[in-house]
């Protein structure tokens, strides 16, 4: 039982420890189920491993939401309890075997009579209690405040990625799953990019989405919302420890929908200023690259294009450029890489309707140019083409 | 052949027809109404307005 | 309580056609609850093997078996098949079967549209597995990777599958309102002189309830499909937000019908445990009018509580104020029922043959998952469950002993009644005993996976949460083999065993014991004299 123990401390990273080599799955399989056996009788020292209740919560609405699941289960454990209780003695006394002769006038005592009016108006004390507390807590965590100076940040979901826009300094984080070779065992449940927020700060998270339904689910945060396209709905925490907090995509959405992890890192005030700062430089950097007036050869917008595939392009088309089909047509060898080039342009920038192929006009004409150019060379598609950012802002 | 047993007399038969049309109504009124009907209810329900 | 009345030379001089055509042709309510039986354990097999392939996608993490598609697939089929392939068909079979018998009727009140609403759901499961098999070949679209509630605008991507499963749901719609129809009117119409309303055995009742809320809901959903598949291919924009319309309307209607789903699946389980309690405990029912008021008023809130499982939409406070208190007050009725059961047992004289053991299990199983069911109906405390892992727990909680294992005690209960056989008591109680500790092991682990953050639906999971779902697919193995066990005993119960009584069961009341077992194939052709 120790050995597995151990084994299992080995395997399983606290959340600043991301670089661990991933341990073949089949042994850690037949370890967890060795130790879940020998685990269930020392319950007691797999409690912070296994995680059989909510995180820690890390914002004043996860504490109040975490305080009456807690008051719920202990509710509902003692009702359980004395449910059990009731049916195991009559269980074990009204049998027949003991020779308990049936009572058949039960249902005519005073109890049996009024037992629909007591039982009743018990479980309502019951449920009273419950609705009482739930509605207390509701208005703590459902409504945004308001007249505070608020944090907006908009979370949009993409499939099979999420896109953060802290409206106030005008950043923006795209966020995606690191695949597995690269992530080992925070596999899923790490991205290239964190969402940065700042402790002791009331944020407003705005949710939407681009595609289909997501939702944001952070547990230490315990704000979760869909995302509904065409729709905003609101949220609000204040984080009130720095830290690392990890969680998923909740809606299904598609193909990807296990591959949708958020990951939220909380900083102080002051370093979250400096992060902001050093977002806003680095996108004026790239605006200025991009709007210099220069013909970039073949070999620089493919280098950059490989760089932008991979990480926006390839949860779909696939690095090899194979795609998914039918769902994700290949673009190794597809009549469109090699047709007009305007025609391609005009998918990139605006989508295909009615597809899960999004509008990419988000992304500057640089970028647009070295993805065009990546997908036209790429896997033997060899056309030589080379796009130009002024070509791009032309096709806008 | 699908045939009709002997006890349902012509009485028995007009008394459930009466009632089985009765319920195709119902169930009909239901499917064609579901759409305006919830339509508007979730406008007052919901906070948002639709689109 | 009246005059058994059999009528053999009615059987004979009516020549029943033999082979195929009688099953075809079938008006007999016994045959058609014959056939829907048998289509149900069908359904049942199929259904549980999706389930057997997702548990063992789950089982490691990393994705083994089947592409993120065909997984969300699997995921919509089981539900899909398991609700309206397996329970409904099998609650219906058992009312075919016993409705008649129990209140002193020849048959259904319509024989035809009987065999109808049978017929149509084999086509109904072809669509449904056609919906499956059309993605294999070229050109056939993407799988249906929207889960059972089919929420736009998902389910607008999907390719023409989703259109089969349209029609399959539209299919499955009518034969169940069809059904829902004849029932009314067989219990409204046909009861035996005597039989007042108040007097009508309690599966009659639950049945009577199940088949309002079917016509009441089931139209709704057609209208939610079919808007779908408008804006699918007619070009509509009901549920797209940039064509003005919106896809939260979806959920409430799809929602509309499915919360009252969850008592059309569970009513008639509830039916079954009022006959088997009293009789396994030689004692009457506990509360008889309480049973029928908290039944209607089960059914009644139970319309209105719907938006529940959309607590995430973004409604307004007030909305969800409503809709949480709503749900909470549901188990005012629904422990009322717990509590008349448990109250049946007190003080009776109990034996443990296999219906009972379910029956208990029930008790006490349906309880947990009700509990759970509070804890998710508090609206911030839902913010954390919503669509994790805690509310597959929860529901199977609910489904497997609410709707699942009553079906496996009204089987065991009445199988004696329409084979003629006893049962094999003792594979029965193996039976009962790997299911519902295999069960256990399968759901129960589930619950802390919600909790530590694992959402539903997804394929390949985060080695943190690799011990309980490594136990959940080992007690799912167990779980989906123990029915492999329940076919056997049901077709060695069907070739032979102990000759049944008519009252196959020493505290068994009703007007269906005073039948033969098996009972002649037309029975009650003189209606008995309730008194």
């Amino acid at each position: 039982m120790i050995d597995h123990h151990i084994k299992y401390q080995q395997s399983c990273p606290t959340p600043a420890d991301s670089s661990e080599a991933s341990t073949g799955y089949l042994s850690k399989g037949i370890g967890g189920l060795a130790l879940s056996i020998s685990g269930l009788l020392a319950a007691s020292s797999v409690h912070a491993e296994y995680g059989i209740n909510f995180p820690e919560p890390a914002a004043g609405v996860a504490r109040e939401i975490y305080n009456i699941h807690m008051l719920t289960m202990q509710i509902t454990t003692v009702l359980l309890i004395i449910v059990f209780a009731f049916v195991f003695y009559s269980i074990y006394f009204h049998r027949k075997s003991r020779g308990f002769e049936a009572d058949q006038n039960f249902h005519k005592s005073w109890f049996g009579q009024w037992s629909w009016v007591i039982v009743p108006v018990m479980v309502l004390g019951v449920d009273l209690t419950i609705a009482g507390k739930a509605d207390a807590v509701l208005k703590k965590v459902w409504e945004v405040p308001k007249d505070e100076k608020l944090l907006d940040v908009k979370v949009t979901g993409h499939q099979w990625w999420w896109e953060y826009d802290y409206i106030d300094s005008g950043v923006k984080v795209e966020s995606r799953y690191i695949p597995e070779e690269e992530s080992g065992d925070l596999y899923l449940r790490e991205v290239d990019n964190r969402l940065v927020l700042p402790t002791h700060t009331k944020i407003r998270f705005l949710h939407t989405s681009a595609d289909v339904l997501h939702a944001f689910w952070v547990p230490e945060l315990a704000v979760k919302k869909d995302a509904i396209p065409g729709y905003i709905t609101e949220t609000w925490a204040e984080l009130d420890r720095e830290g690392v907090f990890r969680g998923q995509c909740a809606e299904l959405c598609g193909t990807w929908h296990s591959r949708m992890p958020i990951v939220v890192e909380a900083v102080s005030p002051e370093r979250f200023a400096a992060w902001t700062e050093e977002q806003k430089a680095l996108k004026l950097a790239a605006l200025a690259e991009a709007s210099v007036d220069k013909q970039w050869s073949m070999d620089e917008l493919m280098e950059r294009g490989k760089t932008l595939y991979d990480s926006k392009c390839a949860a779909c088309h696939q690095i090899t450029g194979l795609g998914l089909p039918p769902a994700f047509p290949a673009l190794k060898g597809s009549p469109m890489m090699a047709g007009p080039i305007a025609d391609h342009l005009d998918i990139v920038i605006n989508g295909k309707p009615g597809t899960a192929m999004q509008a990419w006009g988000t992304l500057n004409d640089l970028e647009i140019a070295a993805l065009v150019t990546y997908e036209r060379n790429a896997w033997d598609n060899n056309t030589g083409d080379v796009v130009q950012p002024a070509d791009v802002k032309q096709a806008r | 052949m699908i045939r009709i047993p002997e006890y349902q007399t012509p009485a028995l038969r007009k008394k459930n027809l009466r009632l089985v049309w009765l319920l195709i109504g119902f169930a009909l009124f239901i499917f064609f109404t579901s759409f305006p009907f919830w339509t508007g209810l979730f406008r007052i329900v919901g906070n948002q307005a639709a689109g | 309580m009246s005059t058994t009345t059999l009528s053999h030379d009615e059987a004979h001089h009516h020549d029943a056609p033999k082979g195929w055509r009688r099953w075809l042709f079938s008006t007999n309510h016994k045959d058609i609850g014959t056939l829907y039986l048998l289509f149900a354990l069908t359904m049942l097999f199929l259904g549980g093997a999706s389930a057997m392939l997702i548990r063992m996608e789950l089982f490691m993490p990393g994705i083994q078996l089947v592409d993120p598609d065909l997984y969300n697939n699997l995921v919509t089929n089981h539900a899909l098949i398991m609700i309206f392939g397996a329970v409904m068909p099998a609650a219906a079979g058992l009312a075919n079967w016993m409705i008649p018998m129990m209140i002193g009727a020849p048959d259904m009140a319509l024989p035809r549209m009987n065999n109808l609403s049978f017929w149509i759901l084999p086509a109904a499961a072809t669509m449904l597995i056609l919906s499956f098999v059309v993605p294999f070949f070229p050109g056939g679209g993407t799988q249906i990777n929207t889960g059972w509630t089919l929420y736009p605008p998902l389910s607008v991507q999907v390719g023409m599958s989703m259109d089969f499963l349209i029609f399959a749901i539209h299919l499955l719609g009518i034969s169940s309102v069809l059904a829902s129809i004849n029932i009314i009117v067989t219990l409204l119409n046909m009861r035996a002189p005597g039989m007042a309303l108040m007097k009508m055995p309690m599966f009659c009742w639950t049945w009577l309830v199940t088949a309002f809320l079917l016509i009441l809901v089931v139209p709704v959903l057609a209208g939610g499909v079919t808007m779908l598949l408008f804006d699918r291919h007619f070009g509509t924009s009901f549920f797209d937000a940039a064509g003005g319309g919106d896809p939260v309307l979806f959920q409430h209607l799809f929602w509309f019908f499915g919360h009252p789903e969850v008592y059309i699946l569970l009513l008639p389980s509830i039916g079954v445990l009022s006959h088997v309690i009293p009789a396994f405990s030689r004692k009457p029912l506990f509360g008889y009018n309480s049973m029928v008021g908290s039944m209607l008023a089960v059914a009644t809130i139970g319309m209105v509580v719907w938006a529940h499982h959309q607590y995430t939409i973004g409604m307004s406070m007030g909305a969800v104020t409503y809709f949480m208190i709503g749900t909470i007050i549901i188990s005012i009725p629904v422990g009322l029922m717990i509590f008349n059961f448990i109250a049946t047992m007190w003080r009776g004289s109990m034996t443990f043959e296999t219906p009972m053991l379910f029956a208990i299990a029930i008790v006490l199983m349906f309880t947990f998952g009700g509990l759970s069911g509070v804890m998710l109906a508090v609206v911030p405390a839902d913010m954390q469950y919503h669509d994790s892992m805690f509310v597959v727990a929860h529901f199977h909680y609910v489904l497997m002993p609410g709707a699942v294992f009553g079906l496996f005690a009204g089987v065991f209960y009445w199988l004696p009644k329409w084979t003629g056989h006893m049962y094999d008591e003792r594979l029965g109680k193996i039976f009962f005993w790997t299911n519902v500790i295999g069960f256990n092991i399968t759901f129960f682990p589930q619950h802390f996976l919600g909790l530590a953050g694992m959402p539903r639906r997804i394929i390949d999971y985060n080695v943190m949460f690799t011990e309980f779902n490594v136990i959940s697919s080992v007690g799912a193995i167990i779980f989906g083999l123990s029915h492999l066990l329940l076919l056997y005993i049901v077709i060695k119960t069907i070739r032979g065993g102990k000759k049944a009584e008519s009252r196959s069961w020493e505290g068994a009341k009703g007007l269906e014991w005073e039948l033969d077992s098996p009972p002649a194939f037309h029975t009650w052709t003189v209606a008995p004299q309730v008194k």
